[in-house]
């Protein structure tokens, strides 16, 4: 199937952001070893995603979902059905901390938010779906098995014994 | 239609054919009632009458009841006044636990249940509508067993089981009707189903035609199930999922409801929640609007109908079997007159409900019988049995050829009418280009031009679709001559073609999900409840908390019933709703301004388009 422009846009946006958090989290490891690097105040001051990468285990966190990123924004780019889904829950980590940000501390990243929700009611529509072949897996889930399989499940009735009575 | 009531006298063929098609019953373990006589039923009935806003009175007591003397009741001419007999009596709660522990009750497995199978939100309603039923008029507590018990005192005196046949020429069809009477329907308490009411009139028909051989035989089958008609009820004789033995079709009874089914297994129909009907045909038009947006599935029509609390109708086929060659054969009576005897009074005379009248608007009110509705007036599957089951659009096998030559000779009349049509468009089309070429050397022709470019431009137009429905009409007439071909060779093509949503059991999966989801379906509701509770005594968090408990519990239900894209998707789509409504509070002036400066963009941009051409 053709690939839409939009999951070209999408798969590789999805691909920087992972390979910037792999880059991010290794500057960050990088500089948390050595032991001068730890003053560097910028790294503080940076947040992504929720993850703050300040020390080895944020790093780690944030390296490890960049690379989920970019596992995922090449199986957008491949028309993979669970990278679409991979896709759809990373927005909702998003989100879900941009939500959180914003009803405790009153702010948040809107620039972030607003790619978030394009990207989700882009994946989310129809025809997007259906390039990612969720509609048919879907309709042929709801649709069930086959009726000789559905007939299967039932144990074959036992005619009860005894003798038969005319009409 | 040749024989619409009960007037017309039934012949020995049809006697004959009555016997030879009859159909196999094949009831649950644990079923506790079976097609019966109403001469027994009536024996042991009183005959009441309830006015409105008033207390039911007994018209015939006990035991000087019969099946003439039930005929003859007269109607009473005051509106909204319902006759009804009564029969069983209430036991006490003591005497239902003895009578469920000796009875066959026990036998039955529920296995995982319905509320294992169906959504959170269903098992909701689901509770209000049990709780509803403190408030509504119902079948009493104990009546279900205390009719259970007089009918199997009835049994163990005379064991019979009994169907009403009725036949009925229409539309080329021999309707061969099974009517069964049971003395109660206990879907409700014996098998966790929607209601329970005395009586039940439900039916099988056998639709039987000449054959390309002229020999009478069956063709077509329906089974009423749940009030519903149409084409989904009637499946074809040689649809390779029917069971037969010989002629005799095998039908499967659901356990306490005794609605028919084609398959063995548990199906799930669905109760459309009274007054709900607003409310969900806000949520079709929302969904609607959603899909339109390129987002969503469209609704379908029926879900404008109102909210459904799905129930198990277990149908597994595993107990008694009637019919012919089983463990009991039928008793037949006729609904019909013959030469020899008449046609039961009661059929024609009897416009009351065959059981007790509860008040209750959702189905706990016995049914009226084989011929009336509630309201009076006759039932479809009575007037209409062909068209009930929407056979009526059918030809009968050995009339599908001449229907089928009669179709090919109207579409020939048509093409016919379509060939004069196009030529004398032609010809006109053909004579206004000519006059147009004529008219261009004049100067003052103008507005006469404009005129006649109008009427080419509309007679082209309806030219066109002339020729293309000519051309779909050579197709139609083809497609008719290879049918015909194919039915004279016997092949009538598939034989599910015309179903839209038959009723079929649940897949297997459904049925064998684990019993760590059986036990979660049967606390979740409860565990909710106290949930909320919690967080309204104890946290100042109220709505977020409760939006949590519910994605959680939203969470659970989609792991169980194997949807966890599904959920994870629209938690996803609802966050972002939720942050595109905060973004567009946020910057409500700036997205409005936005808007208007895009607009006008467009504007300028389309007009100067058009002037730059």
């Amino acid at each position: 199937m053709k690939r839409p422009l939009g999951v070209i846009l999408i798969g590789g946006l999805l691909l920087l952001q992972g390979l910037y958090l792999v880059a991010f989290a290794s500057t960050v490891a990088y500089f948390t070893v050595v032991p001068e690097g730890r003053d560097v105040w910028l790294l503080r001051a940076l947040h992504f995603t929720g993850l703050a990468a300040e020390d080895l285990i944020s790093a780690a966190l944030v390296g490890g979902l960049g690379v989920f990123i970019v596992i995922s924004g090449i199986g957008i780019l491949r028309l993979h059905p669970w990278a679409w889904l991979v896709a759809m829950a990373l927005q909702g980590w998003t989100l879900a901390v941009f939500l959180l940000d914003y009803f405790t501390r009153g702010q948040s990243s809107y620039s972030t938010a607003l790619l978030s929700v394009i990207i989700v009611f882009y994946l989310n529509s129809r025809t997007i779906r259906r390039t990612f072949d969720l509609v048919r897996r879907r309709e042929a889930m709801s649709a069930g098995p086959p009726l000789d399989s559905r007939n299967a499940m039932a144990t074959e009735p036992e005619i009860p014994a005894g003798s038969a009575k005319s009409a | 239609m040749e024989n619409p009531t009960s007037d017309g006298r039934l012949t020995a063929d049809d006697l004959a054919l009555l016997r030879r098609c009859e159909p196999i019953l094949c009831f649950n373990r644990g079923e506790q009632f079976y097609p019966m006589d109403v001469d027994r039923f009536l024996a042991d009935a009183r005959l009441c009458i309830q006015r409105p806003n008033a207390e039911a009175q007994e018209v015939v007591p006990r035991g000087q009841l019969d099946a003439v003397a039930l005929g003859q009741t007269s109607q009473s001419a005051v509106p909204g006044t319902v006759e009804f007999l009564s029969v069983a009596e209430p036991l006490t709660a003591a005497q239902v636990l003895a009578f469920r522990k000796s009875s066959t009750l026990k036998e039955f497995h529920v296995g995982p249940g319905r509320l294992v199978r169906v959504g959170l939100l269903a098992r909701f309603v689901d509770l209000l509508f049990s709780v509803s039923l403190l408030l509504r008029g119902k079948a009493p507590g104990g009546f279900a067993a205390g009719s259970a018990v007089q009918y199997h005192a009835l049994q163990a005196q005379d064991e019979r089981y009994t169907y009403y046949g009725r036949v009925v020429r229409a539309h080329g069809y021999i309707a061969l009707q099974y009517w069964f009477f049971y003395a109660f329907n206990d879907w409700r308490s014996s098998f966790h189903g929607v209601n329970d009411h005395e009586g039940d009139w439900e039916m099988v028909t056998v639709y039987a035609a000449q054959n390309a051989q002229g020999a009478i035989a069956p063709c077509w089958i329906a089974c009423s199930a749940h009030d519903s008609d149409g084409d989904d009820l009637r499946r074809r004789w040689d649809d390779p999922d029917i069971e037969w033995l010989g002629e005799h079709p095998i039908i499967y009874a659901g356990a306490g409801s005794h609605a028919n089914y084609f398959f063995r297994g548990e199906y799930m129909p669905a109760v459309v929640v009274p007054y709900t009907q607003r409310l969900a045909a806000i949520g079709v038009r929302l969904r609607r609007l959603w899909a339109r947006l390129g987002q969503g599935d469209e609704p379908s029509e029926r879900e404008a109908e109102g909210f459904r609390i799905p129930f198990v109708d277990f149908a597994r086929g595993d107990g008694v079997r009637l019919g012919p060659s089983q463990q009991h054969e039928w008793d037949a009576r006729l609904l019909q007159a013959t030469d020899y005897t008449p046609a039961p009074a009661w059929v024609d005379g009897f416009r009351g409900l065959w059981g007790l009248y509860s008040g209750d608007p959702l189905g706990e009110n016995a049914p009226p019988g084989p011929r009336y509705e509630r309201d009076g007036l006759q039932r479809k599957r009575w007037y209409d049995p062909v068209g009930w089951s929407g056979l009526d659009k059918v030809p009968p096998p050995n009339r599908t050829t001449e229907a089928l030559i009669e179709q090919e000779r109207r579409l020939c009349a048509e093409h016919d009418e379509l060939t004069a049509k196009i030529e004398e468009h032609a010809s006109l089309v053909s004579g206004l280009e000519l006059e147009m070429a004529a008219m261009q050397s004049l100067q003052q022709a103008g507005r006469h031009s404009v005129i006649t470019q109008q009427r080419l431009r509309a007679l082209n137009a309806d030219l066109e679709q002339s020729k293309s429905a000519r051309a779909a009409n050579e197709i139609a007439q083809e497609r008719c001559r290879a049918l015909a071909a194919k039915v004279a060779a016997g092949d009538f093509g598939d034989p599910r073609a015309h179903l839209h949503r038959p009723a079929l059991p649940s897949t297997p999966a459904d049925v064998r999900l684990g019993r760590l989801a059986a036990v979660w379906s049967a606390i979740s509701i409860g565990v909710l409840l106290l949930g909320v509770a919690a967080l309204v005594y104890f946290s100042g968090y109220l709505a977020p908390g409760i939006l949590v408990l519910l994605g959680v519990y939203g969470f659970f239900e989609a792991l169980f019933h194997r949807d966890v894209q599904v959920w994870i998707a629209r938690l996803v789509v609802a966050l972002a709703s939720v942050t595109a409504l905060l973004l567009l509070l946020r910057f409500f002036q700036p997205v409005v301004l936005g808007v208007v400066v895009l607009v006008g963009l467009f504007i300028i941009v389309d007009n100067l388009r058009e002037v730059l051409t």
